[in-house]
């Protein structure tokens, strides 16, 4: 650990921050990917992380559940710091859920048992039980039809609201999301971007890493601006796009804007 | 010209453009017939074909002689088929004390029966299937070996032939793939440099010995790790080395296999808090061996043939039964029949196994892309 991080107290779980990174830093060999990043995130509060490629942004996030681990500073989720202990990273996962790019789905289950596969296996749920609130979440992101279809049927937005179904049946505090819609055709953007729509407004705390500005601007409370593994911006959608501070935002944004 | 709506059948489809269907003349004229050297290729490959065909024909049929005894054979230009007629009870038991040779009848009905009964949709569940096949197993091993239920107990000196060979790799390959697997994990992801270390030691130990090494060490040396008094029974010693074999060779197929599965199903395995465990064998391990099977249809193929070299180490395979009824006194001179009856049986085992495996690579969609 190094001097500057400042030996706080974490909270007490359900109170303060539900993530909170304090100079965090990784390197991958001797490329520094993350560069002392410091960011607080609320209880449903609803973030967009933006930036160039190489920014670091999906390896932020990746973080968070420990898919990535971080060599220096602090990550606390709900109060939690997140350390090496396996028990921990199991635990942790359940309370995390995260959309990938590439979906990522069991392609050997169908829809309906890539939801049932998390409550069954991790949180012991009888079967019966599980089964009904898989069909619950589907008809929620609005595929109930496709229960019984495997992911190679289905398009590409189906597979990643199936997806999302699937983070959300383990009943996460916080969804991560890895650039959802980045892998899919333009007519199934809206309907991905939908559900999560639905679900920053029933309260879920919610960090994106996307390019869709116009989801941005609608639904997020903060948004963060990375370049080259730091925190280069924050603030609210009307303060970003309309008064941005630094240079580089500006000329992330003019290039992002453009079409 | 307007003939996109003339064309169309009763539903509404369009036929084949024609030419596409080949009659069997046109296919031969552009396939085996369309230039010089094809032509020429094809007419000697037909030759060849034709003189082999006949020949073995001739020979293996038309003047070929069916019987139990050496007498009629004197002399013929066919072959004397009848020392299969005099050998066949030992080609498939072995030694087998003849009053107790029902229970080999038994034995055999029992696996054959099991065979046909795994293509019952009801034992698609593994569970069952896996609890009904050990069970099986059990009572065929009972069946054969006796000492319990009054049967007396005939030992493995008197096992021989089929029942070897086909014990030998079913149950080496039984025991030994489920370790082999295991090995591959602890090989890949141990975090524990010993079982690391250990299991990469034993695999590239086993691979790279030859088989017929293993078979010759384990009969050899394993008697030294237990106590002198337990003369280990010599079938036991070969079981092992094939056992050892399977193992080592699974894991690294399995390794492969793993490899093959993309990192992001790892990822969103652990993702939804899966443990080590459960994320192999739920979500890693039945992807990955789905495109092993070809490879594990292979290595039970050359199992089977494998299992022949047992005749170094004083074992009666199928091998080595012909061996023996060919050296008989009353059947010098007809190795050809003996080794080509054991060539059949070996065919009609591999084949049905590959076919199969063809069936199983058609279920699960398994295809170069």
């Amino acid at each position: 650990m190094s001097e500057k991080t400042q030996i706080k107290p974490s909270p007490a779980p359900g109170t303060g921050a539900m993530i909170e990174l304090r100079s965090v830093s990784k390197w991958f060999g001797n490329f520094q990917v993350l560069v002392d990043v410091s960011l607080s995130i609320a209880r449903q509060e609803v973030i967009v992380i933006c930036g160039p490629s190489g920014s670091g942004k999906s390896t932020l996030i990746r973080t968070i559940n420990r898919l990535e681990e971080h060599q220096d500073g602090q990550i606390f989720v709900d109060g939690e710091e997140l350390t090496n202990d396996v028990n921990q990273e199991e635990r942790i996962r359940t309370e995390v859920g995260i959309v990938f790019q590439n979906f990522n789905l069991f392609p050997h289950k169908t829809a309906r048992e890539n939801i049932m596969l998390g409550p069954i296996w991790v949180r012991k749920t009888p079967r019966e039980q599980a089964q009904n609130e898989a069909d619950e979440l589907l008809n929620r992101v609005g595929i109930p039809e496709q229960a019984d279809k495997f992911p190679g049927e289905l398009s590409g937005g189906q597979q990643q609201r199936v997806a999302i179904a699937r983070a959300l049946a383990m009943r996460p505090k916080v969804m991560l999301f890895d650039e959802p819609t980045s892998a899919l055709d333009p007519e199934m953007i809206k309907e991905v971007l939908d559900v999560m729509r639905e679900l920053a407004h029933h309260g879920m705390t919610m960090i994106v890493v996307s390019h869709e500005m116009g989801f941005a601007r609608e639904v997020a409370d903060r948004i963060v601006f990375m370049d080259s593994g730091e925190i280069v911006e924050e603030g609210t959608p009307e303060k970003f796009f309309s008064n941005p501070r630094e240079e580089r935002t500006k000329q992330f944004l003019s290039q992002i804007l453009q079409h | 010209m307007n003939s996109s709506t003339d064309s169309l059948d009763a539903l509404g489809r369009r036929p084949p453009p024609p030419g596409l269907r080949l009659g069997p003349l046109l296919w031969m004229r552009i396939r085996l017939f369309n230039t010089w050297y094809n032509s020429l290729l094809t007419l000697g490959a037909l030759w060849i074909v034709y003189v082999t065909v006949t020949g073995l024909f001739r020979w293996g049929i038309w003047d070929a002689v069916f019987g139990v005894t050496p007498e009629p054979c004197e002399g013929i230009a066919g072959a004397c088929w009848s020392v299969i007629g005099d050998f066949w009870r030992v080609f498939l038991a072995g030694r087998y004390p003849m009053e107790e040779r029902w229970r080999v009848l038994a034995a055999y009905s029992l696996i054959i029966f099991m065979l046909t009964a795994s293509f019952w949709p009801r034992f698609r569940q593994w569970r069952w299937y896996l609890l009904v096949w050990v069970a099986d197993a059990c009572v065929v091993f009972v069946l054969v070996r006796g000492g319990w239920f009054g049967l007396p107990v005939v030992g493995t000196r008197f096992w021989g032939g089929l029942m070897i060979t086909l014990g030998l790799s079913s149950v080496g390959l039984a025991v030994g793939i489920p370790i082999g697997i295991l090995l591959a994990l602890g090989r890949t992801s141990s975090r524990i440099p010993v079982i690391k270390t250990l299991c990469v030691g034993f695999i590239e130990l086993v691979r790279s010995v030859p088989f017929i090494m293993l078979l010759i060490m384990s009969s050899i040396m394993l008697p030294m790790f237990f106590p002198i008094a337990w003369d280990m029974d010599h079938l036991l010693r070969a079981q092992i080395a094939t056992i050892m074999s399977a193992a080592a060779n699974s894991a690294e197929i399995t390794r492969g296999g793993l490899a093959g599965v993309g990192v992001g199903q790892f990822e969103a395995a652990k993702a939804i808090g899966l443990n080590y465990w459960r994320m192999m064998g739920i979500v890693v391990l039945p992807q990955a061996l789905r495109y092993m099977i070809p490879v594990y249809v292979s290595m039970f193929i050359i199992f089977l043939k494998d299992t022949s070299l047992v005749v170094v180490v004083g074992l009666f395979d199928l091998l080595g039964v012909a061996r023996l009824a060919s050296q008989n006194p009353k059947w010098i001179g007809k190795d050809i029949e003996a080794f080509m009856f054991v060539a059949i049986i070996y065919f009609i085992m591999c084949y049905a196994v590959s076919q199969h495996s063809r069936r199983l690579e058609a279920k699960y969609r398994v295809r170069v892309h």
